[in-house]
């Protein structure tokens, strides 16, 4: 039985949401019943000294003792209005030092991006690097370094990116794909998965990932569309998986058939539509895909880019209703904010892959956008980035986690693993030029 | 002797002292309104209900306490009306002798 490795997960239901708003206009209120209890307290202490209490007290000093004593437990005893007015004091002085903390930590992040972070982890990690420089030379060293900690990719690739174009990541990758023309999508139908279907539907999140895997072995450019039926469902909504590979060829020619090459990088990485998107939609159509089918789209590296792209696209057409992305090693940081709240997004990342690194930022901490790192490494770039090797077994591990928010994504999975059969048609999408 | 104690006043007192117990409920509601109605969701943002929670409970807790500040006021200030009577009964007949050897 394969060993189940820890997960870290960031976002999502279970994650951190804060309206600033929300908690300074809380602290205000919180400060002012703070302000009442202690008015409230000075009023009481003032009974003590109201000339009524004190001449009347010679009349009946025993009832004046209790009014007395009764006064003091209200106010100054241990759960006395003085100390309410100092823990809602002490609450709202909280509240207020959170909306700080959380303005200061977006100003920060807005500023320097990973740079904390990366401060915090330089020392070991260079520490280390030294060490495998004098053993195994300068190019093991830097894999090494970077698969060690690919948050050093994140601070590196924006630095680059600055330096390079003076403007963040994004608006620097939509600068470089100028020089690489995109065209439009060519889609050809490849036929039946004959093979792949008779493995069965889906029933867990690594099977799901293995359909990916499929595809990522055949052509370049070759997705698919899965189609789950239901054991009751005549007309009904089916759920439906479209399956979208990574980058195949790695050419600087500035014109390439290949939909998954430079061109598509750089545009997805920039949140801009291409003719590999094109070429899902289309693929979709060409499946029989139905608006209120409800879709999962599942993309690793680049994939997962145009995924998140389609996903944000198909929302505002409303042609296909896109309830579902998964990403596995994707640099998705930059454009998953622009996915619709109706969108759940689960982000797998290998904390040894550089991919997900190379949009030089974190992903955002949204209620719909759950990122969980994997921990699977092989002091190697390809293998800490390949779905066999880490992303499937990281399957295994986000189905053993106990995380609210995996545990709230895997509960919307349901429908897609109850299906009692698939049909999947494969589609080569290719680049023309016209 | 009998404008200096004034019952009354402490009856006045002891209402005045109920409405704050009432007014300390009114807040703890706002807070638990309060506290359930910021868009914030974290471990801090559970601690915060938690404490806000905690804090609104004990705010009604110290209204009973207040409550019972106004009933001992109450219950004194009807003391104090006994006591009053009783004294101003045994002056009241002095006064009307005095008067009457006075020829008044």
């Amino acid at each position: 039985m394969t060993a189940v490795h820890p997960i870290e997960v960031d976002g999502g239901p279970g994650g951190i949401t804060a309206h600033l708003e929300d908690l300074r206009v809380a602290a205000r209120q919180v400060g002012r019943v703070a302000d009442d209890i202690g008015h409230l307290a000075a009023d009481l202490h003032a009974v003590l000294l109201h000339p009524a209490l004190l001449v009347s007290a010679g009349f009946d000093p025993i009832g004046a003792g209790e009014v007395s004593a009764a006064i003091f437990r209200a106010t100054d005893g241990p759960g006395g209005v003085t100390a309410l007015a100092l823990r809602g004091a002490a609450l709202a002085l909280a509240l207020r030092a959170s909306a700080a903390r959380y303005e200061a930590v977006d100003e920060l992040t807005r500023l320097a991006g990973p740079i904390p972070e990366l401060i915090r982890r330089l020392p070991v990690t260079a520490a280390e690097t030294a060490g495998v420089v004098t053993v195994s030379g300068a190019g093991a060293a830097l894999e090494h370094l970077v698969t060690r900690d690919p948050q050093l990719v994140d601070v590196a690739v924006s630095t680059l990116a600055a330096l390079l174009t003076a403007r963040a990541t994004p608006a620097a990758a939509a600068q470089l794909a100028r020089q690489f023309p995109d065209g439009h999508a060519a889609v050809a139908n490849l036929g039946a998965d004959l093979a792949g279907d008779a493995l069965g539907p889906p029933r867990s999140l690594r099977d799901l990932l293995s359909g990916i895997d499929r595809r990522t072995a055949g052509q370049a450019g070759e997705v698919d569309v899965r189609i789950l039926t239901q054991p009751t469902q005549s007309g009904a909504p089916r759920h439906v998986v479209v399956d979208i590979p990574g980058t195949k060829t790695w050419s600087l020619a500035a014109h390439n058939p290949d939909v998954t090459s430079i061109a598509t990088n750089l545009r997805s990485l920039a949140g801009q539509r291409t003719a590999y998107e094109e070429g899902i939609e289309l693929a979709m159509r060409r499946a029989g895909v139905r608006p209120d089918d409800d879709v999962l789209l599942l993309g690793h590296s680049e994939g997962g880019m145009v995924a998140v792209n389609a996903a944000t696209r198909f929302a505002q057409t409303g042609e296909f209703h896109v309830g579902r992305v998964i990403t596995a090693g994707a640099p998705i940081s930059a454009t998953v904010d622009r996915v619709p709240n109706s969108v759940q997004v689960l982000a797998l990342e290998n904390a040894g892959d550089v991919v997900p690194h190379l949009d030089g930022q974190p992903n955002p901490d949204r209620p719909n956008v759950t990122t969980v790192t994997l921990h699977h490494d092989y002091g190697d770039i390809g293998r800490n980035h390949d779905l066999t090797d880490s992303y499937l077994p990281g399957a295994t591990d986000v189905a053993a986690g106990s995380d609210p928010s995996v545990r709230a994504y895997l509960a919307g999975l349901a429908p897609f693993f109850n299906a009692t059969a698939v049909r999947t048609q494969r589609f080569l999408i290719s680049r023309t030029y016209r | 002797m009998t404008s200096l104690l004034d019952p009354v006043e402490l009856g006045a007192l002891a209402r005045r002292v109920d409405g704050w117990a009432d007014e300390l409920r009114g807040r703890a509601s706002g807070l638990l309104v309060c506290a359930s109605a910021t868009r914030w969701q974290s471990t801090a943002a559970e601690a915060f209900r938690r404490q806000a929670g905690d804090l609104a409970g004990a705010m009604r807790m110290s209204a009973v306490d207040v409550d019972a500040a106004a009933a001992a006021l109450r219950q004194h200030g009807r003391q104090v009306e006994i006591v009053e009577s009783a004294i101003a009964t045994p002056l009241d007949f002095l006064a009307d002798v005095a008067l009457s050897w006075l020829g008044g």
